[in-house]
This record gives C-alpha cells, sequence and structure tokens, in this order.
C-alpha cells in the first residue's frame, strides 16, 4: 500500500486517537475480541514471517508459553515488577528461539515442522510436569501491572492500551521487516535458498533472525496474556493454537505480512467469540473455512477485493514451498 | 295533578343516581395491586467443549432443568418481585483463555447478577476478581484450598459452599465402621499424580499405622500414577499379583474417568474387589458405559443425590426428584450428585434462599443473610461457618455421603461429618 | 514384571500400527498428514455406530470399519490433496481444516462424552504367574496380522511394488507405466485405514472421545521423527522404543514419563538428525 506523507500523518495521529478513546465506549466484550485480535494477530505473524523464509512452522504456540510461565515465575516467585518480568519474558522468549533454531533450522521443510511441533509438545509436557511451574493445575494469582496514572489495568482499560501497543510496535516492525531489504531477502531465501545462498547470502543467519523476531514478540504477547488473564495452565498451550496462528494468516492473506494475520485474527477473534456457544459447530466452521480458502482463495481473503476487479492474483507466496518431484 | 306512586321521572332519576353511586363506589375501591416482575440472571461457566466437557454437560443440563421447572412454578418471589430466572451456560472450554472470555462474558456482556458454581482454583480465581470488581455475589464450589485461601480476603461476596474435602479421606474406615464392608483388612491405594494427590497419599501414609492399629485396616499397596494415564494396568496387575487377594482398591485421588479405567481394567485382571473413590460422578450412565457394566458395579465413591441424603427439606426434595425425572425421562439414565445438584444448582438454590430471606436481590442484603441465616437447599440446611476455616470465611459445608453404583444408578451407603477422633 | 512386558508389546504394537499409517501417508504425500490422529478417532467411532448401534458382528463391523474410513482416505488423496498440487503449505493447511472438521463432526454427532467399546474376548489367563486380560492378546494379535499382511503387501505384491516405487520417485514410476494416482490414493488410504484399525483396537481396552486425536497424533509423530520418515522399519523399532517408555515409564520415573521419551528422541536426533533408519527424501525447495 503506497501512501503518500499526508496520509500517514493522518493515520499516525488517527489511529492511536481512536485507540485511546475505545475503552471509554467499546462494550467490554468487544474490548476482549480486540485484545485477543491483538494476540492472534502478532502469533500469525510470527508464523508468517517463517513462511516467508520458507518454514512452516508448526510450533508458535511454544513461544506464547515460555514468555507466559517466565513473566508468571518473575512476577509470582521473585516478586518482580510487571514490566520487568514482560520485557525479560519477551527477551527469554527470544533467546528460546535463538537456541532452538540454531539447531532446528538446519533441518528443512518437512523436517522443520515434525521438529517444531515435537519441541511445542516437549516444552508443554515438561511444565505439565513441573510442580514449581503449577504443574497441570496452573499458576494463578499472578500480581498484574499497578494503575498508571488514570490508566487502571484493574478493569481491562490498561490491558486494551498495553495489548494494542504491543501490537503497534510489532505491526511497525513487521512491516518495515517487509519493506526493507530484510524483508526482499526473506523472500529470495523463500523462493529458492540454493539460489539465494549462490549469491552468497548467509541463509542460517535469516532464517534465525526471522525466527527469533516471531519468538520475541509472540512471547512478549504471552507474558502479558498470562497476566491478563490471571491465570495459565498447560491447557491453555495445546497443539491447536499453533493451528490458531496458521488459520489467522491463512485466512487473512499471506501475501502482506502485516495485514493478512491483522484481517484473519479480527474474523477469527469475532467468531470464536460469538460461536462459543456452539462449540462443535465452530470447530467444524473453521475448519470449512481453512478448506474453502485454500482451494478456492490460497492468498487469503485480502485478494477478495482484487478478484472481484479481476486482477490477477498474486501467486508468489507459495511458490517457494512447491515439492520437487 | 298528582301519579298514582312514584313519577317515571323520579324513578328514572332514582336508579339512575343508584347507578353512578355504585359506579363512583366501584372507581374509588382500592386497586388491586399488580405483582411486579423481573428478570434473574443467573450465570455459570462450565467446560462445555474439550476434553472435560463430558462433566460439564451434565452439570449444565440439570441446572437448566432446575431454573426450567422454576420458572414453570412461577417464578421465584423475592420481596415484592416476581422474578423469572434466566441461566446463562458460560463455555470455558477447561483453558485460561476460556475461563477469561467466559468470566468476561457473563459479569459484562451478559450483566448477570449472580455467578454459581465453580470448581477450579483458576476458574474461581477468575470469576472471584471480575465478581468482586462487579459487586455480585459468587457462590462457588472449589475443592482445592490452597487456591481458595489465597483469594478468599479479597472477595466479600465469594461463598464456598460444598462437601469437605479433608474428611473424605475416611471413606474406607467409615465404610467398614459401619458396617457396609465390615470384613475388609487390607486395601492397595492408589492416587493421581498432582499437589492434592499426592499430598493425600502422604497423609494416608502418614495414618497407616494408626488405622491398621484402631481399625485393622491395613495398606498393602501405595501408588502414584499420572493424571492422564488411560492404562492402569502396570499398578493393577501388581495389586493382582499380591497374595492374598487385596480386599479393596482405594483411588484416594482420582478423577470419575481414572476411576472408571480402574474398575474397567481391574475386572479386567479378574481383580473383583470394591473400587473405592472420592470422585464425583456427574451421570453415572456415562460412567457405566465407560468402565463396563459389569465393572462399574463394583465403585463406591464419594456424594450422593438429594433423595439420598438425609435432613433435606421436603421442598427440595421434591424439586431433585422432578429434575431428576426430566432428565430421565429425556436421557434414559439417572442423574445422581455428581455435580449436576452440588456443583451449580446447590449453589443457586442456596442462593435463592438467601435473597428470599433478605427480601431483595441487593448484593450486600444477600451477602448479610448468606452470612448469618441457615440456609436451605439440595443438601440440607446449612450455617456459614463464621471463623477462618482453610482460609475462607463464608463456608457452608454439608456432610460427606458415599454411595455405591448399583445398575446404572446409585445407592446411598453411608454418611459422616467429622472424622472419627 | 510379565504383565509390564504384555503392556508394553501390546501398547508398542499400537503404537507400530499408528505410525506405518502415517509413514505410509508421508512418503506419498510429502507432508506429515496432521489428520492422521483424527482418522484414528474416526475409526473408533464408526465402529461403535456399527457395532452397537447396527448391531453388526464384530468382525464384520472391524472391517467395514476399516473400509470406511480407508476409503474416505482415498477419496481426500484424490479429491483434497491432488489438486493442490503436492506444495506443502496448502497440503498441511487443508489436513489441518480436515483435522477441525472431524473434530467438530464428531463433537456434534456424538457429543463429547466418553464412550467405550466392550472387548470382543472378556476373562484373563495366566502367563509365567501373572494375570492378562485376553482382550489384550487379541489385540495384539490382530496388530501383527495386519503388520504381516502389510509387509506381505509391500514386498511381494504388484501393488506393493507400485507403491514403493510412487514412494521412491514419482516421476520415474509414471513412466514405468504405474498408475500413480491410483497408487497414491491406496497408499493413503491404506495409512488412514491403519490408523483406523489403532483406534477400534484400543479403544476396546480405553475408551473414545472426540478429543483422543491430537494425543494419537502426538504419539504417531513422536515414533516416526524417532524412527526415520518413510521407513516402517524404523516406525517398528521406535513404536517398541516409545512403548517402553509409555509402559514401564510411569512405574518407574512417574510422571516424567512422557519426558523420557522426548529425552530418548533429543538425543537420537542430536546424533543421527533424520531418526534411526531415516533416509532423506526431497520435501522442499
Amino acid at each position: 500500500m503506497q501512501l503518500n506523507r499526508s496520509a500517514k500523518l493522518v493515520l499516525g495521529f488517527m489511529i492511536p486517537a481512536l485507540i485511546a478513546c475505545a475503552p471509554l465506549f467499546l462494550p467490554s466484550r468487544w474490548q476482549h475480541i480486540l485484545i485477543m485480535w491483538a494476540v492472534w494477530t502478532i502469533v500469525g505473524m510470527g508464523w508468517l514471517v517463517m513462511l516467508r523464509v520458507g518454514e512452516f512452522s508448526a510450533g508458535q504456540v511454544v513461544f506464547l508459553a515460555i514468555g507466559a510461565y517466565a513473566a508468571s515465575v518473575l512476577t509470582l516467585y521473585f516478586h518482580w515488577s510487571f514490566w520487568s518480568a514482560w520485557i525479560v519474558a519477551g527477551v527469554v522468549s527470544a533467546i528460546f528461539a535463538l537456541a532452538i533454531g540454531v539447531f532446528v533450522l538446519r533441518l528443512r521443510g518437512l523436517y522443520f515442522l515434525v521438529i517444531t511441533f515435537v519441541v511445542a509438545e516437549m516444552a508443554r509436557l515438561a511444565i505439565a510436569a513441573t510442580d514449581y511451574l503449577g504443574a497441570s493445575e496452573g499458576m494463578w494469582g499472578m500480581p498484574g501491572p499497578a494503575n498508571i496514572g488514570p490508566i487502571s489495568f484493574s478493569t481491562k482499560q490498561g490491558w486494551f492500551y498495553l495489548f494494542f501497543f504491543i501490537l503497534i510496535i510489532a505491526c511497525l516492525t513487521f512491516w518495515r521487516v517487509e519493506k526493507s531489504r530484510i524483508g526482499r531477502v526473506y523472500m529470495y531465501i523463500g523462493t529458492s535458498a540454493d539460489l539465494a545462498q549462490s549469491f552468497g547470502l548467509h541463509i542460517m543467519k535469516y532464517k534465525v533472525q526471522a525466527f527469533v523476531l516471531g519468538g520475541f514478540f509472540t512471547g512478549l504477547t504471552g507474558a502479558a496474556m498470562a497476566h491478563y488473564f490471571g491465570a495459565i495452565s498447560p491447557e491453555g498451550f495445546v497443539f491447536y493454537y499453533s493451528l490458531v496462528a496458521q488459520i489467522v494468516a491463512i485466512l487473512g492473506g499471506i501475501g502482506h505480512l502485516v495485514l493478512g494475520p491483522l484481517l484473519g485474527a479480527f474474523l477469527y477473534a469475532g467468531v470464536d467469540e460469538y460461536l462459543a456457544i456452539i462449540p462443535g459447530w465452530r470447530t467444524l466452521l473453521m475448519g470449512l473455512l481453512l478448506l474453502i480458502v485454500i482451494f478456492f482463495l490460497p492468498s487469503g481473503l485480502l485478494t477478495l477485493r482484487g478478484q472481484f476487479l479481476g486482477v490477477k492474483e498474486r501467486k508468489f507466496p507459495w511458490y517457494f514451498l512447491r515439492r520437487r518431484s | 295533578m298528582k301519579q298514582r306512586g312514584i313519577s317515571t321521572r323520579f324513578s328514572v332519576i332514582c336508579v339512575v343516581s343508584v347507578l353512578v353511586a355504585l359506579a363512583l363506589m366501584v372507581a374509588c375501591a382500592a386497586p388491586a395491586p399488580t405483582p411486579k416482575m423481573g428478570v434473574l440472571k443467573v450465570g455459570t461457566s462450565l467446560p462445555m467443549s474439550g476434553p472435560a466437557a463430558a462433566w460439564g454437560n451434565p452439570i449444565a443440563e440439570a441446572t437448566q432443568i432446575y431454573v426450567d421447572l422454576l420458572n414453570q412454578d412461577g417464578g421465584v418471589t423475592i420481596g415484592d418481585t416476581t422474578y423469572t430466572l434466566k441461566l446463562i451456560v458460560s463455555d470455558d472450554k477447561y483453558t485460561p483463555e476460556g475461563v477469561k472470555a467466559s468470566a468476561d462474558r457473563l459479569v459484562y456482556t451478559e450483566k448477570v447478577d449472580v455467578v454459581v458454581g465453580g470448581w477450579l482454583p483458576t476458574l474461581a480465581t477468575v470469576l472471584a476478581a471480575e465478581c468482586t470488581a462487579a459487586n455480585i455475589v459468587f457462590i462457588q464450589n472449589v475443592r482445592e484450598l490452597p487456591g481458595l485461601a489465597v483469594v478468599s480476603p479479597e472477595h466479600p461476596t465469594m461463598f464456598n459452599l460444598g462437601d469437605p474435602q479433608i474428611q473424605m479421606m475416611w471413606v474406607p474406615i467409615q465404610l467398614k465402621q459401619q458396617g457396609a464392608l465390615p470384613d475388609i483388612k487390607t486395601y492397595a491405594m492408589l492416587t493421581k499424580d498432582d499437589t492434592i494427590g499426592r499430598s493425600t497419599a502422604e497423609t494416608i501414609i502418614g495414618l497407616k499405622e494408626e488405622w491398621k492399629a484402631k481399625y485393622g485396616l491395613d495398606m498393602v499397596y501405595d501408588a502414584i500414577f499420572p493424571i492422564a494415564s488411560v492404562d492402569m494396568t502396570p499398578w493393577l496387575s501388581a495389586i493382582a499379583a499380591l497374595k492374598p487377594k487385596v480386599d479393596l482398591i482405594y483411588a484416594a485421588s482420582a478423577t470419575a474417568t481414572n476411576m472408571a479405567l480402574i474398575a474397567k481394567q481391574s475386572h479386567e485382571l479378574g481383580l473383583d474387589v470394591p473400587v473405592v473413590g472420592i470422585a464425583s460422578l456427574t451421570d453415572v450412565g456415562a460412567f457405566c458405559d465407560t468402565a463396563g457394566y459389569d465393572a462399574s458395579q463394583y465403585a463406591y465413591t464419594i456424594g450422593c443425590a438429594p433423595w439420598q441424603a438425609s435432613g433435606v427439606s421436603a421442598e427440595y426434595l421434591e424439586m431433585a426428584s422432578r429434575i431428576r425425572q426430566v432428565y430421565r425421562d429425556k436421557h434414559g439414565t439417572d442423574l445422581t450428585y455428581g455435580a449436576a445438584f452440588g456443583y451449580c444448582a446447590t449453589q443457586l438454590a442456596a442462593y435463592l434462599e438467601a435473597a428470599k430471606i433478605a427480601g431483595s436481590t441487593k448484593t450486600e442484603d444477600v451477602v448479610r443473610a448468606l452470612e448469618t441465616q441457615p440456609i436451605k437447599h439440595f443438601y440440607g440446611t446449612l450455617m456459614a461457618s463464621g471463623e477462618e476455616t482453610y482460609g475462607i470465611k463464608h463456608r457452608l459445608m454439608y456432610d460427606a455421603m458415599v454411595v455405591k453404583v448399583e445398575g446404572r444408578e446409585t445407592k446411598f451407603v453411608v454418611a459422616f461429618g467429622e472424622p472419627i477422633p | 514384571m510379565v504383565s509390564l512386558s504384555v503392556y508394553w508389546v501390546t501398547l508398542s504394537l499400537n503404537y507400530v500400527l499408528l505410525a506405518t499409517g502415517l509413514t505410509l501417508t508421508i512418503s506419498i504425500m510429502r507432508v506429515v498428514n496432521l489428520a492422521h490422529g483424527h482418522f484414528y478417532m474416526a475409526g473408533a467411532f464408526v465402529f461403535l455406530v456399527l457395532f452397537k448401534q447396527a448391531h453388526l458382528y464384530y468382525g464384520i463391523a472391524i472391517l467395514l470399519s476399516i473400509v470406511t474410513v480407508g476409503g474416505l482416505g482415498m477419496l481426500i488423496e484424490a479429491k483434497l490433496y491432488r489438486p493442490l498440487g503436492g506444495r506443502i503449505a496448502p497440503s498441511i493447511v487443508c489436513m489441518s481444516g480436515l483435522l477441525l472438521i472431524l473434530e467438530g463432526i464428531a463433537v456434534v454427532v456424538f457429543g463429547p462424552d466418553f464412550r467405550d467399546i466392550p472387548p470382543l474376548l472378556a476373562g484373563t489367563v495366566n502367563v509365567g504367574g501373572t494375570v492378562v486380560g485376553i482382550e489384550r492378546i487379541l489385540v495384539a494379535c490382530v496388530a501383527l496380522l495386519a503388520m504381516a499382511g502389510l509387509f506381505y503387501l509391500l514386498r511381494y505384491t504388484k501393488l506393493g511394488k507400485s507403491m514403493r516405487a510412487t514412494a521412491q520417485d514419482r516421476e520415474a514410476a509414471s513412466l514405468m507405466g504405474i498408475n500413480v494416482g491410483l497408487v497414491s490414493s491406496v497408499s493413503m488410504g491404506i495409512g488412514v485405514a491403519l490408523a483406523a484399525l489403532a483406534g477400534i483396537q484400543i479403544s476396546a481396552v480405553y475408551y473414545i472421545s472426540p478429543f483422543v486425536g491430537i494425543g494419537a497424533l502426538v504419539t504417531s509423530i513422536l515414533v516416526i521423527t524417532l524412527g526415520g520418515m518413510g521407513s516402517v522399519m524404523g516406525a517398528f523399532i521406535a513404536a517398541f522404543v516409545i512403548g517402553a517408555c509409555d509402559s514401564f515409564g510411569p512405574m518407574l520415573v512417574g510422571r516424567y514419563y512422557q519426558l523420557l521419551g522426548l529425552g530418548i528422541i533429543t538425543l537420537i536426533l542430536l546424533l543421527r538428525p533424520l531418526g534411526l533408519l531415516g533416509t532423506p527424501f526431497e520435501v522442499s525447495d
């Protein structure tokens, strides 16, 4: 999207202003939906950036878990302030991504997928077996942040601002990445790693970088989420949530790193909340939506407008995952 | 010229005057008071999907039947208003995210007037926070006490209504002493591997010598199994290999599913001894389905239906029977204690009683009534304990009641309150 | 000890069925079938309906369930998977969608409760001083039979050879005149049918619910990761290793038994990243 200077200025003021006012007039249910929207957008972007470099991650939920538990341990057992615990949790998550990534990203394609799946499950089971982390009952009673001036964290208001703060920072970061040289490099690597390598690009470095970036933001989100909920347990980090990262990005459109997950997460958060009363049908509907999108709109709902206008669909995102045989 | 008698005109005037007088009298009579109507929204959060759904759905259904019957009877009259009850069941999916969304939905979106039920510390914590913020009454049944102690001081509108946790480990002793299983001499203990399970195991092992000396009940085997185990054979084979054959398997801390599998697999191994546990069975038919009909007949567990308990008022006995009948007509199986009555409906009953006593649905009034008056509900009549029991001031506790599975129903066996000194 | 060993063998054979099914589908699809665990679940539910409600004979119900689910697998391969052109990401997304759909259908139709499948043969037998349920022995025998049948199929029949050829090199196979499309469908069908058989078997001993799919998926993925993707022998060995962890584990290390298995896998992967008997095959770029 090309925006001229004045459009950017207007948006730059309007969006924060809208967000600042929102808790005052939005009903609580919608505040919750929007908060979850922010959460899934970030997790989706973390997944999508990996897809960009050509890797399909099936374990994004592990970063949510690490961020959540790291922060909770710090605030509950070590009595750290929420803010320090939050940042540290993000860093811990990033370090974890680094440590795992360095080993796991050597593997390609199918193996990477399986290993990320295994790592996520392994982490979850390890947590469920550790008494210090609350084992299967989980942890609760983590103290949240104190109120900042008039912004209260005992109601949703403060959390709303916090999650949107993370969302904006994450969106800006990923937008910059998409537009900059790094983003192009990711695409080259994703399209054909061998070719990119022959150009002298150090593939591992970029892949790990993308992994850590996604891990960091997802970890931050997980830490905030844990304190927003007030309680966490291993049940909240099951494989299904890694699927949600996929759903969100696919539904919205994998063509755009930021707008795709943004759109997809909005749909998901809304559907999840409004169909909560019919759980079986909700799961069924999600599955059908995925299939419909994959078959009829492979690049996601973002391209819907283009399709109506007869614009040829940008096929590039799927190129680099073509099987060769 | 004077007419004979009363003139027509005069008659007409008289009649009209009388009629007008009558009309005026009727019009000025005190108007009959029209009853005020209202809607009382009751919220509860249950796992309706996900792994615990088999547990949550019968509870929701039983509570819904209760609410429907109350409405059918003309609603609930509190003070001068007659309320139609509306039950809102929110699915918490048994995940932290679900719990938060659920609590939110109940308190802010649906704006319920009271929240009942809540059996997990995570769930209770989140709900308690929301209910306190919204200043509405919250009556729960959290069994895991450490969680309660953490949150209760900040939540003056929260009450705990349930059966006793600590006393329950005396079930085998009570079964022996009260003549239900008089000949048992040895037992094998199995507990699930979580905080409660391990502490229960520790306590009972500590009591081992005392139980042997005083009651003639000896523990010959004990093991802790992972909570998610689906195959109990490793431990059951070891138990089956004991000579002489053990008299009882005591699942001192186990879920209903654990118990069903223990019953099923011990039966498979030919180990047909009573399986005693403290898990609540929502739907006995489902338990028999999971364990297999024959195996399920060996199960004893905690909790019974209101019609099996003693000290329940006639009013609540009748209501409980009606709920039972509706469920039976629909499903063909019986709905006994389980959490069906004890985890939601009883808490609702207590709230309604307190509101009726107080004559209003204002939070402060109901809380005062709950704190000071005897409250009737499905398991008797209780007064809140004023002392700090396990860190909670607002605790209404009834006797532990043991049942045995018979056919596809349960039969009351023994009840006990305080542990034997 | 004896009963634990029996437990180990029966559990491992069940894992073998699951994992072999997954390996087969991987060799054809080149991607992990994330819905594999849900076919396991679907098989058990179809059997439940056929046996308990349609009152068919036990054996017939099993056969029919396997054929139904296998047929479903073939259909999915032909209609859903193949049009996606073999690209990884769309395929996985398609399978994820399928996973959700299967679970949704199961919850809507059967409700979230646990169900029990009655065992075919009740009773016990005395093996080396301990008591073992006959049903478990039956389960083990059926699994062995299925594996033997599969082995025979792959080794000695024309279909089996076509399957192996297609798995190795699709283009070359089609050049050799093999109907690659049909063979792919059949492989998928067999893989899925094995999962269904595993589901039916194990439900007789435990229980079934719509939510057991993910657990089965985790187990099968762990086994093939350890054994090496695409290797049937590897799956067999790895199944017994993981089976040992899951059977002896709870007695030895209590609730850490799952970590034991995962720890072993991590170790093996550090030494042999492709699994015990894994061979690298082209999956992407």
